[in-house]
């Protein structure tokens, strides 16, 4: 960066305090206050909201208000109270139903895929664009700066103000 | 009267045949008459799909049960109003709505354009004619709105009960499908520059504002059908990631991705080829969407194959793809990529365009998957709420960073001191945000990042209003507020634009908020007895039958109370249908600014003197609405048709020697 003057190096000295704030914010949240007691009601969700309603177009055991659902939480309530862990009562439930059950596919075989997609294209397209930008910058400067436009700075306040003077020049 | 909707059917479509041969034979000749005929056709052809769309209507209103679509979902008492609704309630009517408004669409171009030709205006009507053609024959051959049954019913089954259950139904439908549909007027202008090798700019400068146009009116069918999906299916949420609702979104996201980048084409002549194929991918996207609504064909691959138009569909998308992509890799449109600096809203443009096409590739995959894997092998999987959520948030998160970054840069080439001025203020307001949730408690990191990130949004926008505003202000000698009509007036896209990231940045909040702090229960009382939920107090306090011609609703009564004092009261109800084995719950919402309750029924016993209720507590729903509303308005302001000597401009740039003038 070029050197510049006491504003812009206030404004560095903000940046550098919000970075700090939000960083020391999300970790202090994530790490230091340990979460409230989950409630029964809460495992029986946790694990609810995992499974999808068997008469449902796409909701999950937590939502629907349908009466299978209802049974399914039902079960899903005693057999936590059994000690089951979330894993063994997909298991179950997965037994019963089949694999259709689970709401979100398990990550193995065939699904890897639907899995990988969205990593590839988080990962992908981050890479492309900054690939991209740095290309079509290295252009730019070769070219020196790009030939004016209609409007000649582009920033609508200043375009806005000269619209407003040739209106009053009319 | 079957018979008058089936020949208006086959008239349109030949019309239909008759102007994409003209138009084609029109511009390969220099026939200008050939052309205008094609053109001046297209009044017909609406006429011909508003008379189809007539038929049905005056065969429903009449019983005329001998119509086997109105045997199916109308019936002698259902109240005249949902009648109105049957004309699209179910597939063969939908499609028929659909032509409706596709031929109003190409009728709406034609009369667009009917003193300035632009020279590939044939070609795009011939595209529209097109795929007018494929929709006409949908209803003519595998779908049969006007087949008539050999034994006449004495009363029809009327209409599906949730359809009927709430008159939200009488809008979602209609915007969904003006912006599904929209999305063919640049699509066919995009076709028509290739098929006729105009390189130039024109076809987005000439449909940008149907763009926008198209993607305002799916913003609002977006919006309707979570606020249906809230107010009337009684799941106590809004948005459920099921295949039908993916296949809405996909296209806004495509849309959204495209009205940004069609800035950069218009202003830098750059991503032209991106734009042509944001446009065909978007036309494409929609072409699956309208295949989702008919029924339930994602429901298993086998579904497909049963009637004929799956196939047709399919063949009909992968013309769609193969010709759309095909003409742009075949064309010599090219344009070379250059940036003054990283530092531009050009160079966001860039990154938000991905971050937009990768969610909706996401969203795509994740839809499709189970398909997929059911026919490459024989198990049967689900993709629902909890992958959509996981997948998609992060790139959610990043586009809310770029729209708030974006706007503060300028076009061209920022400078590090000036933008880290600007988004100092913006910046701090985020940082806050997220350090004030961390003290209050809050321990959900994304959803904290999320509100951090929807701060930042709102400051970083409305600093860039008033900024611009005081700087008229400034040039006018006039105060900010007496310059506000005015200066909005002369930048609408600007300051649409500012408008739509604020109302998105709200949306943000009521969906994050919504989505991370919900309470739920569910409670069996006797009447008289009370349920303590989430610091209301519910007491039930009986149930009342009420018969309407149509139905029986059980509304329940129940008292709310919090902190002992008088909190009004939730009358949440069943209804029974007499076609339906099932009662269809209405939920009875108290909204409110920070929370809403919730309250459903879910079963009722003992005639009455016991039910089992829902009970949610929704927070910050009610932002999600504003949002959406801010975003509906921020989205008229930008497209709205310009008026006045502000256009010239607009008009000369478009007309250009390219314009074909016909005596």
């Amino acid at each position: 960066m070029r050197p510049a003057g006491g504003a812009s190096r206030r404004a560095t000295f903000m940046l550098a305090l919000v970075g700090v704030a939000i960083a020391g914010a999300l970790g202090y949240m994530a790490l230091v206050d340990p979460r409230p007691p989950v409630t029964f009601r809460e495992r029986v969700d946790a694990v609810a909201s995992t499974l999808k309603c068997p008469v449902c177009e796409n909701l999950s055991v937590a939502d629907s208000p349908s009466e299978p659902a209802r049974r399914m939480r039902a079960t899903v309530a005693s057999k936590l109270r059994e000690g089951k862990s979330p894993q063994e009562i997909r298991a179950h439930f997965v037994s019963d139903f089949g694999e259709s059950v689970l709401l979100s596919p398990k990550p193995e075989g065939v699904n890897l895929v639907v899995w990988a997609v969205p990593v590839v294209l988080a990962v992908g397209g981050c890479v492309a664009v900054l690939l991209v930008v740095r290309r079509w910058v290295r252009a730019g400067t070769r070219e020196g700066p790009s030939p004016v436009g209609r409007e000649t700075d582009g920033d609508e306040a200043v375009a806005g103000r000269t619209s407003l003077l040739q209106r009053t020049k009319r | 009267v079957a018979e008058l909707g089936r020949f208006s059917l086959a008239v349109a479509l030949a019309l239909a045949v008759y102007g994409l041969l003209a138009a084609i034979v029109g511009a390969r000749r220099r026939r200008p008459l050939l052309v205008d005929s094609a053109r001046t056709a297209a009044y017909s052809l609406f006429a011909a799909v508003i008379a189809a769309n007539a038929a049905m209507l005056v065969a429903i209103l009449t019983d005329d049960f001998e119509v086997g679509y109105v045997a199916q979902n109308s019936s002698r008492a259902t109240p005249t109003f949902f009648k109105v609704l049957s004309l699209w309630s179910a597939d063969e009517g939908s499609l028929l709505l659909w032509n409706l408004i596709l031929s109003g669409f190409v009728a709406a171009v034609a009369w667009r354009w009917r003193r300035q030709r632009p020279g590939i205006l044939p070609w795009a009507m011939a595209t529209m004619y097109g795929v007018s053609i494929f929709y006409l024959v949908l209803v003519l051959g595998p779908t049969t709105p006007f087949a008539t049954l050999a034994e006449v019913p004495a009363d029809g089954r009327g209409p599906l009960p949730l359809l009927q259950n709430h008159p939200l139904m009488a809008a979602h439908p209609p915007f969904l499908y003006l912006g599904y549909i929209g999305f063919t007027v640049p699509f066919a202008f995009a076709i028509g520059a290739l098929i006729s090798k105009n390189l130039s700019d024109q076809w987005v400068t000439l449909t940008r504002r149907w763009a926008l146009a198209a993607w305002w009116f799916l913003t609002i069918g977006l919006l309707l059908g979570a606020l249906w999906s809230y107010g009337v299916l009684g799941w106590g949420g809004y948005w459920a990631w099921d295949p039908v609702e993916n296949g809405a979104l996909l296209p806004w996201l495509m849309a959204t991705a495209f009205i940004h980048t069609a800035m950069l084409q218009e202003r830098r002549g750059m991503l032209k080829v991106w734009n042509a194929s944001l446009v065909v991918g978007a036309f494409a996207l929609v072409t699956f969407g309208s295949f989702l609504t008919r029924g339930s064909i994602l429901s298993s691959v086998h579904a497909f194959a049963r009637s004929a138009v799956g196939p047709m569909y399919l063949g009909f998308l992968v013309v769609v793809l193969v010709g759309g992509f095909g003409l742009i890799a075949t064309s010599e449109l090219r344009s070379r990529g250059r940036l003054d600096s990283a530092l531009s809203r050009e160079a966001f443009f860039v990154g938000n365009n991905l971050a937009l096409v990768a969610l909706t590739l996401i969203v795509l995959v994740g839809t499709i998957f189970p398909l997929f894997v059911e026919a490459v092998s024989d198990r049967q999987v689900t993709v629902g709420g909890p992958y959509f959520r996981q997948t998609t948030a992060p790139l959610m998160l990043l586009l809310l960073f770029l729209m708030g970054l974006g706007p503060v840069l300028p076009w061209r080439r920022g400078r590090a001191e000036r933008v880290g001025r600007r988004v100092a203020l913006p910046a701090g307001a985020g940082a806050a945000t997220v350090v004030v949730l961390a003290l209050a408690g809050v321990r959900n990191v994304a959803a904290a990042a999320a509100f951090g990130l929807a701060a930042f949004v709102i400051a970083a926008n409305a600093g860039e209003l008033v900024r611009s505003l005081r700087a008229f202000a400034r040039a006018a000698g006039r105060t900010a507020h007496a310059v506000l009509p005015s200066a909005v007036a002369r930048n609408r896209r600007f300051y649409g634009g500012l408008s739509a990231h604020l109302g998105l940045a709200v949306l943000a909040v009521g969906v994050t908020w919504s989505s991370s702090f919900a309470q739920q229960t569910q409670v069996s009382i006797r009447q008289g007895e009370k349920a303590d939920f989430a610091g209301f107090t519910l007491e039930y306090e009986g149930l009342e039958r009420v018969r309407e011609p149509h139905r029986t609703v059980l509304v329940t009564d129940l008292r709310v109370t919090r902190d002992d004092r008088d909190a009004g009261r939730a009358t949440p109800s069943l209804n029974l249908y007499p076609n339906a084995s099932e009662p269809i719950g209405t939920p009875s919402i108290k909204i409110g600014w920070f929370k809403d309750l919730y309250t459903t029924v879910v079963r009722v016993q003992d005639g009455g003197r016991r039910a089992t209720f829902r009970f949610f507590l929704n927070p910050g729903v009610t932002w999600l609405w504003v949002g959406g509303g801010v975003l509906v308005l921020a989205g008229l302001v930008a497209a709205w048709p310009r008026r006045g000597p502000v256009q010239r401009g607009a008009v000369q740039a478009a007309q250009g020697p390219e314009l074909v003038e016909v005596a």
